[in-house]
């Protein structure tokens, strides 16, 4: 899965947690606009690390970057701040609370600075309603007031205010019942594919995420330890026994399987 | 299928986007005539009471924007107001500068120190913040008190009676009117800003700085021009005090006029416009009123002798209470009074919401 087009490179990336200890030992990947690339691996694998260091939002009293380069289109773009990275087009769909809570829906959209004004700007909202059409009926709601999965749609749909290139999600589905993160990865697949993003995913539901996902690489304590065709990794069945920390994927099937056939009859 | 379902909200929203409902008109109409009418209702001393209020809804504004809006915290705000109101002692003193031209330029002087004092507050937060402008309230009272022992005799300045045209703001009722139109300025002024991209980039590093820089907002920026603004407003609430006591000195600006100003925004209410101001009348209403009341009931001599203490003590128990009882102030109280009819109304049945 290797295509010419330039897109987002990490290249060795290490960081330091200045409470001591390292986070990252040379991570290297590749995001490719229009393509979705899954990032998996245990708790404390150093996903969101990854992810923050890319996106320039590391806590700077907690972690440095300490080696390795960051390109976007072949400019190198480590050590920028997050909301000029956010204004090129690199966005960070933060881990856990993401929106304003204190704001409604709509004027949690009006929040990016590349929000539009005035006639644009209902465009812009009947094209976020249009993806998610949830939240249309929630629109004057005080986004505290949104279930969780609503929440991630308004997060989402804040981050495609911003247009972007490369769009990194974070944990999008933690805590959500399976139908809504269906829901939320098919909005992914689509987003990538019309609007030529490229989409850096992380997710605890390894098995769903490879599924929509073209390429994959996989985290363990700071390094990657495999990367490949999201495709052929999910064939692999004794994966996520040996790297994930998980029981075998049949069994995590069968599970699902038994959870479906609850819901039937409740 | 889903612009249908758009339609009805979208109709939903014009109505309710109307600049006035009409309840809404008829209080502001009459809220506002009691105001104009108040110099011929109230008694000079009165009278006085609400030229303070008047500059303490400006101090209350700019304080709320700071805390309330930005998350930020200030202990700096009666240091502010010392600043405003030394600019005016001096500018006066010195150059004989008009009015308009001191409101100018010490609102400026607030918007620089506002700077200074706001720069930390990028990479600190909570205590170390607040210890930082508390830096802000003793440097500018340190320099007033120098200015003040050097220049005045250590006794404090007057303040000529400024002319606006042909009006003279010496007239107590005059100086009524120009106050309470800064007062309404600033409030429209304020609620313009929080509804623009501004106030939006404001609440949203309140809320969560993380999410809003991935949003493109740059978060140490508005922090700091919060800061500005805020101390900008502070210092024109000081100057405009100047003028009306026609005397300034620093002992009137001891740390306890920072905690008053925080007490308005706490038993106001956080994060509101309307509760910026009901706490600011609340605050300086109090004191008088309490006195007031000394005079009318038969209080033993104890509490007629000691009276600045059942100020104070008052003032503390009532701030402990609102953060017990009601955290969202003043203002959260019209929702509860509201809902106590229904409430009557279901005894017995379904509990009534607590926040509806």
């Amino acid at each position: 899965m290797t295509r010419t087009q330039p897109g987002l490179e990490v290249r060795n990336l290490g960081v330091l947690y200045r409470a001591g200890g390292t986070a990252l030992h040379g991570v290297s990947l590749a995001v490719t606009p229009g393509m979705i690339t899954a990032l998996v691996g245990m708790n404390g694998a150093g996903k969101t690390t990854t992810l923050r260091a890319i996106s320039g939002s590391l806590d700077a009293r907690l972690a440095e970057v300490t080696s390795g380069t960051v390109t976007w289109q072949g400019e190198s773009i480590l050590g920028r701040f997050a909301h000029t990275l956010a204004r090129k087009g690199i966005v960070l769909v933060p881990e856990r609370e993401k929106v304003f809570q204190t704001l409604t829906v709509e004027e949690n959209l009006s929040v990016p600075v590349k929000a539009p004004a005035g006639a644009e700007r209902h465009t812009m909202l009947d094209e976020v309603f249009k993806l998610f059409p949830a939240l249309l009926g929630r629109r004057n709601i005080l986004a505290g007031y949104l279930s969780g999965g609503e929440r991630q749609m308004l997060a989402i749909g804040q981050a495609l205010v911003m247009q972007p290139r490369i769009l990194l999600l974070d944990e999008i589905s933690l805590g959500l019942a399976p139908v809504i993160v269906a829901q939320l990865l098919r909005a992914c697949t689509d987003m990538a594919k019309a609007l030529d993003i490229g989409i850096l995913i992380v997710d605890q539901h390894v098995h769903a995420v490879l599924e929509i996902a073209d390429d994959a690489y996989i985290l363990q304590r700071g390094r990657v330890v495999l990367q490949g065709g999201a495709a052929e990794m999910l064939a692999r069945a004794d994966l996520e026994a040996a790297y994930l920390g998980l029981k075998s994927a049949a069994n995590d099937r069968e599970e699902a399987t038994e959870h479906a056939a609850h819901g039937h009859a409740a | 299928m889903t612009s249908d379902a758009a339609r009805p909200t979208r109709s939903a929203q014009g109505s309710r986007g109307r600049f006035l409902a009409l309840w809404q008109a008829v209080w502001l109409i009459a809220v506002l005539a009691i105001i104009v009418a108040m110099p011929w209702i109230a008694s000079a001393f009165w009278l006085g009471i609400l030229r303070s209020c008047a500059i303490a809804v400006i101090g209350a504004l700019a304080l709320n924007i700071l805390i309330g809006y930005t998350g930020q915290i200030s202990l700096g705000h009666g240091g502010l107001m010392a600043l405003g109101a030394f600019s005016a002692a001096y500018l006066t003193n010195t150059f004989d500068m008009p009015f308009v031209g001191v409101l100018i330029v010490a609102s400026a002087l607030g918007g620089i120190v506002g700077l200074i004092a706001g720069l930390p507050g990028v990479r600190l937060r909570g205590l170390y913040l607040a210890v930082t402008t508390l830096g802000v309230h003793f440097a500018v009272i340190a320099g007033a008190t120098l200015y003040q022992s050097k220049v005045a005799m250590g006794t404090g300045f007057r303040i000529p009676s400024a002319a606006l045209g042909p009006w003279q703001t010496g007239d107590g009722r005059v100086m009524y009117y120009v106050l309470m139109l800064f007062a309404a300025a600033v409030t429209v002024f304020t609620a313009n800003l929080l509804r623009s991209r501004v106030g939006r980039a404001w609440i949203a590093v309140r809320d969560r700085d993380l999410a809003a820089e991935a949003m493109g907002v740059h978060a140490a920026r508005t922090k700091v021009e919060a800061f500005v603004l805020t101390s900008a407003l502070t210092a024109l609430a000081g100057a405009l005090l100047a003028y009306n006591q026609r005397f300034v000195s620093v002992e009137a600006f001891s740390f306890s006029l920072t905690i008053q100003y925080l007490a308005m925004v706490i038993i106001g209410g956080m994060a509101s416009i309307p509760g910026s101001i009901l706490g600011a009348f609340f605050i300086t209403l109090l004191p008088p009123a309490i006195e007031w009341l000394v005079g009318v009931i038969p209080t033993p001599d104890t509490v007629s002798t000691q009276l600045f203490y059942v100020q104070e003590g008052l003032f503390a128990v009532l701030l402990l209470v609102f953060l017990y009882v009601e955290p969202r102030g003043l203002v959260g109280l019209w929702p509860r009074l509201r809902a106590i009819p229904s409430r009557l109304r279901k005894r017995g049945r379904l509990p009534a919401p607590m926040h509806p």
